[in-house]
Order: structure tokens, then sequence, then C-alpha cells
């Protein structure tokens, strides 16, 4: 017996060194494996609510600005959804070089696979309204998180290429109201519509607005809408269940009308 | 005691590495085989790739076996022995030199006297080498890679691994190890053209 054995051996009694049980490594295994799946599909999710916010952006007031369309699009993209989603795939990659023996596999198609799959569970939340979903919770949940999602200040904030955006801070009648701006600035907002959509048009309520600036105070609003994704929602629903009641009096009235005329 | 260690002997020295693993976790006393086996190949390993001194190698190889014997039940069996034991033993070298921020003084094993003609067995290095350094020469050069080619270098021509061995050591895929090579090669050649170089300038005063 060598030197290095004779004190390996020793050490090993004197210490009572026992190697590790297996299952310490099988849970370790395991765990990164996990990790591992668990950064995909985090990826998926926020690929899901990314497409989600592109899908429901306002690429409508691309003609309003003096901009270019590349330029509108870098103003658009959701930069937060678009650095998670890297950050994820990085959690990935450092997951996947941690698993046993990953250096066996050809690394760029495991990469590219990763991404293929991740995307592809993404579509599949995103249609599932998960992304949706997800999106709501935070802006109801998370302070800033509506203004750290997509510069929309940057967006809606040019009165001159009638653009406005504020909380209705008084309404004054029926086709008249005063909107501060992020800037502080108080705006007398008339509506060129014949009468307001009283759905929209309340005290506090953040609005985004297409228009013409009048003089420097004045803005004349061609179409008003809601800033608040989930308020648009409430009121889409809304205005769905009126439409609803109205077909069933319609109905009803109809159905009263036939049977007066059989009788 | 003596007796029983050459019954011992010649019950473990025909088994393979890994029947020796299997072994040493039913009984402990198999371990010292294992170590024997591996012992002066890793030692001459640990002073190649570190520079280290005889006493440092020796610690650090204390330790690379103390660890694979706690870590025995995580023995990839998709790999060989060496190549595990190896890659320990390259991950306590790295380690051993983040604690120690000053790198001893080169030393060079004893054992390295063929160096020069194992280095030319390579037809690319051969051309190179066709000048005739000397051993001193070829070790100097050596010393001057950078560490990751230096080791490429070490485990290709002097520990004679193959590209898989290699793979499974550093733990890197098989092309990057292919260029870890062909990069070392050429990192390899124009230290030596350097040198060259020098010495007809010192030659030419």
């Amino acid at each position: 017996m060598t030197k290095i054995s004779e004190n390996i051996l020793k050490t090993i009694e004197a210490q009572h060194v026992k190697p590790e049980p297996k299952w310490k490594f099988l849970v370790k295994d395991g765990l990164i494996w996990f990790m591992f799946v668990a950064a995909l599909l985090v990826g998926a999710l926020s690929f899901s609510v990314l497409l989600d916010i592109i899908v429901r952006h306002d690429w409508d007031i691309y003609f309003y600005l003096h901009k270019t369309f590349l330029q509108y699009v870098l103003l658009s993209l959701p930069y937060v959804w678009i650095a998670l989603l890297a950050l994820f795939f990085a959690v990935a990659y450092y997951d996947f070089i941690h698993i046993r023996g990953w250096y066996r596999h050809r690394v760029y198609l495991v990469v590219l696979a990763s991404i293929f799959l991740s995307f592809g569970c993404g579509l599949i939340f995103f249609f599932a309204g998960f992304g949706k979903t997800i999106d709501r919770a935070l802006t109801k949940n998370v302070p800033f998180y509506e203004k750290v999602k997509i510069n929309k200040e940057q967006l809606w904030n040019h009165p001159d290429q009638g653009l406005l955006e504020g909380e209705i801070v008084e309404v004054k009648n029926e086709n008249e109201f005063v909107l501060e701006d992020p800037s502080g600035k108080q705006w007398e907002v008339q509506d060129a519509s014949i009468q307001m959509n009283k759905d929209v048009i309340n005290q506090g309520e953040n609005v985004e607005i297409i228009g013409g600036e009048k003089d420097s105070n004045d803005f004349v609003a061609k179409s008003i809408r809601e800033a608040d994704n989930e308020r648009e929602d409430e009121f889409i629903k809304k205005k769905e269940a009126t439409r609803a009641k109205k077909n069933n009096k319609a109905q009803e009235i109809e159905i009263e009308v036939q049977s007066e005329l059989s009788q | 005691m003596k007796e029983k260690f050459k019954e011992e002997q010649n019950i473990f020295s025909n088994k393979t590495d890994e029947q020796l693993v299997a072994l040493t976790l039913k009984n402990p006393e198999a371990y010292a085989f294992l170590v024997g086996r591996y012992e002066e190949k890793l030692l001459r390993y640990v002073m190649r790739i570190s520079r280290s001194t005889k006493e440092d190698g020796e610690d650090i190889l204390q330790d690379v076996f103390l660890s694979a014997y706690k870590n025995l039940n995580d023995f990839d069996q998709a790999l060989k022995f060496s190549s595990w034991i190896y890659r320990i033993t390259h991950n306590k070298v790295i380690s051993h030199f983040r604690k120690v921020t000053a790198r001893p003084k080169t030393t060079t094993y004893e054992g390295d006297s063929n160096l020069l003609n194992i280095l030319a067995s390579d037809e690319d290095l051969a051309r190179e080498l066709e000048r005739k350094y000397t051993v001193a020469e070829v070790k100097g050069v050596l010393e001057k890679l950078d560490e990751r080619y230096r080791e490429v270098l070490v485990l290709k021509f002097l520990e004679e691994k193959d590209y898989k061995e290699i793979s499974d050591i550093l733990e890197k895929p098989m092309g990057t190890v292919a260029t870890l090579i062909s990069r070392a090669k050429k990192q390899f050649k124009e230290k030596t053209e350097e040198g060259s170089s020098k010495e007809e300038k010192i030659g030419g005063i």
C-alpha cells in the first residue's frame, strides 16, 4: 500500500467519512431538471403575455404619430417582458449546463429545441388566454406595472399630433370634461360626437383620446377609450350585456306582435 | 496485516475500476487499490497542469481522493472511471488556485524527460519541432500557453486521452475540445516561433 492510499484510508476511518447516499444525487439531478423545465415553462408564459400585449396594442395610433413604422415599433415594444423572456432563457441555459452529461448533446440543437418548445407552449398559453389573465392580474395587483409595461406616455402624450391621455378630473356636462395629462397640465376636452359615452367618462377615469388640439388648453375628441385594459374589458362586457338585453326585448316584442297578429 | 493485504491484492487486482467502485461501496478497503492505480498518474497530471510543487500536488490529490470517495454514488456509469477521477482532479486544481491567488514558482515533473518525443509524435507539432528544441525549451513554451490550452495539450499528448475522454474530463462538447486542441497547437507554434526569433536576435548581437 502506498503512502497516499494509506493516508486516505486513515483519514476515511478517523473522520468516519462515508459515501453520500445515492438518493441525494438523484434529488439534485431531479431538481436541476425541474428548474430547467420550469424556466422553459415560465418563459413560455412570458411569451404568451408578450404576445397578448403586442396583439392588443394601440397599433391604430401609428397614423397619428409623425414617426416611421420602425420608430413606432421600437416605442411600442414591451421591453420588460422581452427582458424577462431573455432572463428565463438564460436561467434555462444555466440549468441545462448543470444537467449531467449536457456536453454530450449538440448545444445549438438543445438551445433551438428549447426556444421552439418554449415559443410553442407560449402560443398555446396565449390562445388559452393565460397571457391575458397574467397581464390583468399584474395590472390589478402590481403598482407601476402598467407604466413599466409599455411607455404609453411617449405614445399618447402628443396633443399637437391629435393624441392625448390623462385622468378625468371633472365632468362638466354631457359633452365636456377636464382632463389632467401626465405633466399636470389641464385640458378642456369636448366630445365631437353628439353625446359622450357615459360608461367611459367618469371622474378619476384614465382615458386615451384621439382628436385634435383646438388651442393651448382645448382639445376636441373624436374617439375616447379607456386607458385601463381591465376596465375596457368590463366596458365591453357591459356593452355586450346591454346589446343582449335589447335583442331579448326585441325578440319578446316580435313574439308578442306575432301572437297578436295570429289572434 | 501484510498477508491480508496480499490476499486482498490478489482479489482486487483483476477487477476493473468500475468493479472496484462497486466493491468500495461495500468494503472501503477496496478503495486503496483504486487510489494505488491512479495516484501517480494524477499527481503527474496535477503538476503538469498546475505547475505546483510536489507537496502541493499531494495535498490536492488527498482532497481529490477524499472527494471521489464521498461522491462514489454519483459516479456516472456512462463514463470511464479514469475520466471521472480526472474530472474531479481538474475541478480541484481549479478550486485550489482560486483559493490561492498567488501561483507557486514553476516546477516540472521529473517524468517529462521524453516530453519532446511525445509532442513530436503529432504530425503538425513535429514540423514545428524539427529544429530540435530541447526538452527545457518545450516545457518553457508549454508554461507560456494559456491555461486552457496547456491543459488540453497535456491531456491529449501527455496523458494520451482521446477526444471523448477529454470531453468527459473538461465537461465540454467534443467540437469545443477539437477547437481548443487546434488553437492550442496554433498558440504552441506561435510561442515556439517567438522563442526562436528572440534567440536569433540575441545570436545576431
